[in-house]
């Protein structure tokens, strides 16, 4: 069941370079529905990309499947998946955090063997389980950045999530990929966000300003952009 | 495997027992032959077969093939090649380390007394254990112990520093100078008359050791840092880790072969239990004494598990792949929470008692067998006794799990080493046995945390939150019963209550614990009665209460103090020292009123320290303020005070890594320059100063923190002390 309905909505401003500036969390949520992030859009892997702040976007995204009665996978990597802010965006929508909460399943994996084990082996029968079309991966190649996991055991398991992601972008399941940029101490590992991006059918980038937040979509039908002003982040 | 004997007449003996470690491997059919070809081009003896083996929690048993490796020495080599060359096949047992297997295979452990037979070549043919890593009345071995410390007054000679060395020996002390020939031809003389069995250091691994080496083999000289002369000297490269949310650097390591060297600086156990609790842990973990002090606690238990999984037969997993169940946003909120903390209420309280539970979760997680493979069992289900409390998980009936059955040994022998510290009169057999208790107290400690933690071989996230949600309703069992008796609680945080009754004497609150362990079927105890206690406000917001940060006098005089300055590593010893006179003066009072009245001798002394401040009399060592890296200096985008002194050091030419210490004064925070703001102690000569304003500012919020809650103000305070 649908807990709001989706409607188009109309950004009131636009920044200089004619971006939409996004003025409430419920404008937010409306951004990332018409983006690559929105069910309907051509279905495949998705990458939002940038500084840490993309975990706080890719909730929000999760937030707007939920909302729309979607179940939502959520496969947290680098533990950073925060029901408070999933409460306050669905109080921001006026609809109750526990209706929100129910929608979306979460697993953590604190490993790589871990997250790889459970895009390749336990996702599939979650997908079923739920009956979700969407899956949010937060941070999955954080925990291949650990030090202590050999560079060719974590190429190796790197190539074995992608191709699972693959399949699962081949079958019609909707995968957002949020990721963080590489640390400066990655090493041969840095190239995975490139990687993936390659392989990502659309790519959104986010970048700090200091009067807020820029998201930028590349791969769609035009390049499209939108501003969250600073102050808007900042409460929510 | 090399093992060292130590004789009864005296003799140290290099004996050399065949054993044969094995590992095991599955592989789907299509990479087998290859598997068996590399098996085969193996350069020593491999032998392997066909058996069935348990994962743990499992149901039903995998066929595995057992691989054993003739030649030890080759173990760890091989199975890594084989992890490389066969990424499809899983691996069990690969990465347990050879001497902590040898310990669990023979059943014997860290300086243990064993008789052992011998061939003439220093073969055993057999050894056994006389006694057991449970016993409490074991003696310590007679070892002999060389110091070795750098001449230095710098707080890391990393930093600089003079290079002279210092050696003890048999209560002697040489200082062994001149240049490096000179002093590499002493050492080595030293080391090979004496010849000790422990090489007990400071700043061995970081600076000593290795300088010594380079030393040596740049005059191409002799250093028998070894007993064993077949082997060098083992080094692992400093690196920088996670533990608890903070990053921290380890020293790297210089092991040797045939002795012990100790570092007093690289090494938590020997720094928080002395070398009776380092011993104690490496006899009931079974972890090589070396590994042990320079490892994290948390390797002890895994130890202790993984004895228990190799004795079960079960298979120990090379990686844990084994993530968390997915479960809904909402049930993870009801889960995932930590233990139950109720914030204090901000002031000073007299005749106050504080209630403990008696390693808390440990014992829940025994109580109630909560371990990885017992949570959400398959058997129990529907049993409504299993069910653990608010969260839906439940625990099994049926089975003990792993990590209960490890655990409760260690529960039972600091139960019994309380008791024979309590009977004990002599101080120095009571300080052995509190080191040896403290020793079990962090295995405890830590075996909550390996429940959750991502590299635990059986760690599992619904355990951790078991226990956790078992520790929530026990501590509000232990509120309501202590209200029905009248008690009022002042503060409570996980397994501690503070709790006030006009009138209460310690007998009452003994009867209070009694009829709490009753009801909640686990052991609290009275930690004291204090005759005040202080729960000290926010710093940031004075309204708000801080949970754990406090000070209170217990009746017997003792002090207990949390949170502030006086217990911080990085607050300058000029701040302590302030606070803790402040203290001292306060502790004069035995009741409010006289707590009151206590207020203008504690104004007076912040003002002669302020006074002290003001006039220049500081020293380096009173003002130097210690911090942590908390990440690589490269890093470091925004100018603060640790960043520029690392910079300043790096620029010197050290070497730093993220969780390094380093040491600095604040010269002139204000500055517009940076470099000027903060110097590193390693670096300063004559010509520094120090910036008064700014350590006037920590003193007088180390002491507002403490006069607040008795009504002085920052205004008030500041005004009343600034008489110069």
């Amino acid at each position: 069941m649908a807990l709001v309905q989706q409607q188009a909505m109309e950004f009131p401003f636009r920044t200089e370079n004619g971006g939409a500036v996004i003025h409430a969390p419920r404008h937010l949520l409306a951004a990332l529905r018409r983006s690559a992030v929105s069910t309907n859009q051509p279905k495949g892997l998705v990458l939002l990309s940038g500084p840490p702040s993309v975990y706080r976007l890719g909730l929000c995204a999760a937030v707007d499947r939920a909302l729309a009665g979607e179940p939502v996978l959520y496969l947290a990597g680098a533990n950073v998946f925060d029901p408070f802010l999933v409460g306050r965006l669905a109080r921001a929508s006026r609809v109750a955090p526990a209706h929100v909460l129910q929608q979306i399943h979460v697993s953590r994996a604190f490993t790589c063997h871990q997250m790889v084990r459970l895009v390749t082996d336990c996702l599939p029968l979650a997908l079923r389980t739920y009956d979700a079309r969407f899956v949010i991966l937060a941070g999955p190649l954080d925990t291949l950045y650990d030090q202590s996991v050999p560079e060719p055991e974590a190429m190796r398991l790197f190539r074995a999530m992608t191709e699972a992601l693959q399949d699962m972008a081949g079958h019609g399941i909707q995968v957002l990929c949020v990721s963080p940029l590489a640390p400066p101490e990655s090493g041969g590992r840095s190239k995975f966000v490139a990687t993936l991006r390659a392989q990502a059918h659309r790519v959104i980038d986010l970048h700090e300003a200091e009067d807020g937040l820029w998201l930028q979509e590349e791969g769609g039908p035009g390049p499209r952009r939108w501003m969250i002003p600073r102050l808007l982040w900042n409460r929510l | 495997m090399v093992v060292w004997l130590l004789g009864e007449d005296g003799r140290r003996i290099r004996a050399v027992d065949p054993f044969v470690p094995t590992c095991y491997l599955t592989a789907p059919p299509s990479i087998r032959e290859h598997l068996f070809r590399l098996l085969r081009r193996a350069s020593c003896r491999i032998s392997t077969r066909e058996v069935e083996r348990y994962e743990l929690g499992a149901l039903r048993p995998t066929p595995v093939l057992e691989v054993s490796v003739h030649a030890p020495a080759q173990f760890s080599s091989l199975t890594q090649h084989l992890i490389r060359a066969c990424p499809d096949a899983q691996f069990f047992h690969v990465d347990v380390s050879l001497p902590q297997r040898y310990f669990y295979d023979r059943q014997l452990f860290p300086l243990v007394h064993c008789e052992a037979a011998l061939t003439v070549e220093g073969r055993i043919q057999s050894i056994q254990a006389l006694e057991s890593p449970w016993d409490t009345d074991y003696g310590f071995p007679p070892l002999t112990i060389m110091e070795l410390s750098p001449d230095s007054s710098s707080s890391n000679p990393n930093h600089g520093g003079r290079d002279s060395l210092v050696v003890r020996m048999d209560g002697e002390e040489r200082l062994l100078e001149g240049d490096d020939a000179d002093m590499v031809q002493r050492l080595n003389q030293l080391l090979v008359r004496q010849d000790p069995d422990i090489l007990l250091t400071d700043w061995g691994d970081s600076y000593l050791l290795p300088r010594l080496m380079i030393m040596a083999d740049r005059l191409r000289m002799a250093l028998a840092l070894n007993r064993d002369p077949h082997r060098s000297v083992g080094t692992r490269k400093p690196h920088s880790y996670f533990s608890y949310g903070r990053i921290l650097s380890h020293a790297g390591a210089r092991t040797l072969s045939g002795r012990l060297h100790l570092d007093r600086h690289n090494s938590f156990a020997l720094a928080e239990m002395g070398l009776a609790g380092l011993i104690e842990q490496a006899r009931v973990a079974k972890v090589d004494l070396q590994q042990m002090a320079r490892t994290t606690t948390g390797t002890g238990i895994t130890s202790m598990q993984l004895e228990i999984a190799c004795r079960d037969g079960l298979l120990i997993p090379y990686r844990k792949q084994e993530p968390e169940a997915f479960k809904s946003a909402l049930e993870l909120l009801q889960t995932d929470q930590g233990g139950l903390v109720f914030a204090p209420i901000v002031g000073y309280h007299e005749q106050v008692g504080e209630l403990d539970f008696s390693s808390m979760y440990p014992s829940i997680m025994v109580r109630f067998n909560i371990s990885p493979e017992t949570v959400n069992c398959r058997c129990c289900r529907d049993e409504p006794a299993a069910r653990v409390p608010e969260i839906g998980h439940h625990t099994c009936r049926h089975r003990q799990g792993l990590v209960p059955r490890t655990l409760a040994p260690l529960l039972d022998k600091r139960v019994r080493y309380k008791r024979l510290m309590a009977a004990a009169t002599q101080p120095a057999a009571r300080a052995v046995l509190d080191q040896r208790q403290t020793a079990l107290k962090w295995l405890l400690v830590v075996s909550f945390g390996y429940l959750g933690y991502k590299n635990a071989r059986f760690g599992r996230i619904e355990a951790h939150e078991s226990v956790t949600a078992y520790s929530r309703d026990l501590l509000l069992q232990a509120k309501e019963v202590a209200e029905r008796q009248g008690y009022r609680m002042l503060h409570a945080i996980v397994d501690s209550l503070w709790l006030v009754k006009p009138g209460a004497v310690k007998a009452d609150y003994d009867r209070l614990a009694q009829a709490i362990t009753e009801q909640t079927r686990l052991s609290i105890g009275v930690e004291g009665l204090y005759h005040w206690i202080g729960f000290l406000p926010s710093r940031v917001n004075p309204l708000m209460p801080v949970p754990n940060q406090f000070v209170g006098l217990f009746d017997h005089g003792v002090m207990k103090i949390r949170g502030i300055e006086i217990r911080r590593s990085d607050a300058p010893l000029l701040v302590k020292r302030a606070q803790a006179e402040v203290l001292r003066c306060l502790s004069e009072a035995r009741t409010l009123v006289e707590l009151r009245e206590q207020i203008p001798q504690a104004l007076e002394i912040v003002r002669t320290y302020r006074r002290y401040l003001h006039d220049g009399h500081a020293t380096v060592e009173e003002l130097v303020i210690t911090k942590s890296l908390s990440k690589e200096p490269q890093a470091y985008r925004h100018q603060t005070l640790s960043m520029i002194a690392a910079q300043e050091l790096l620029a010197r030419g050290m070497s730093l890594q993220a969780g390094d210490t380093i040491h600095y004064i604040i010269t002139d925070a204000d500055a517009a320059y940076p470099p000027d703001r903060a110097r590193a102690v390693a670096g300063l000569d004559g010509t520094w100063s120090y910036d008064v304003s700014a350590y006037d500012n920590l003193l007088l919020k180390a002491t507002l923190v403490l006069l607040m809650p008795l009504g002085v103000t920052a205004t008030s305070l500041n005004e009343s002390t600034a008489g110069c």
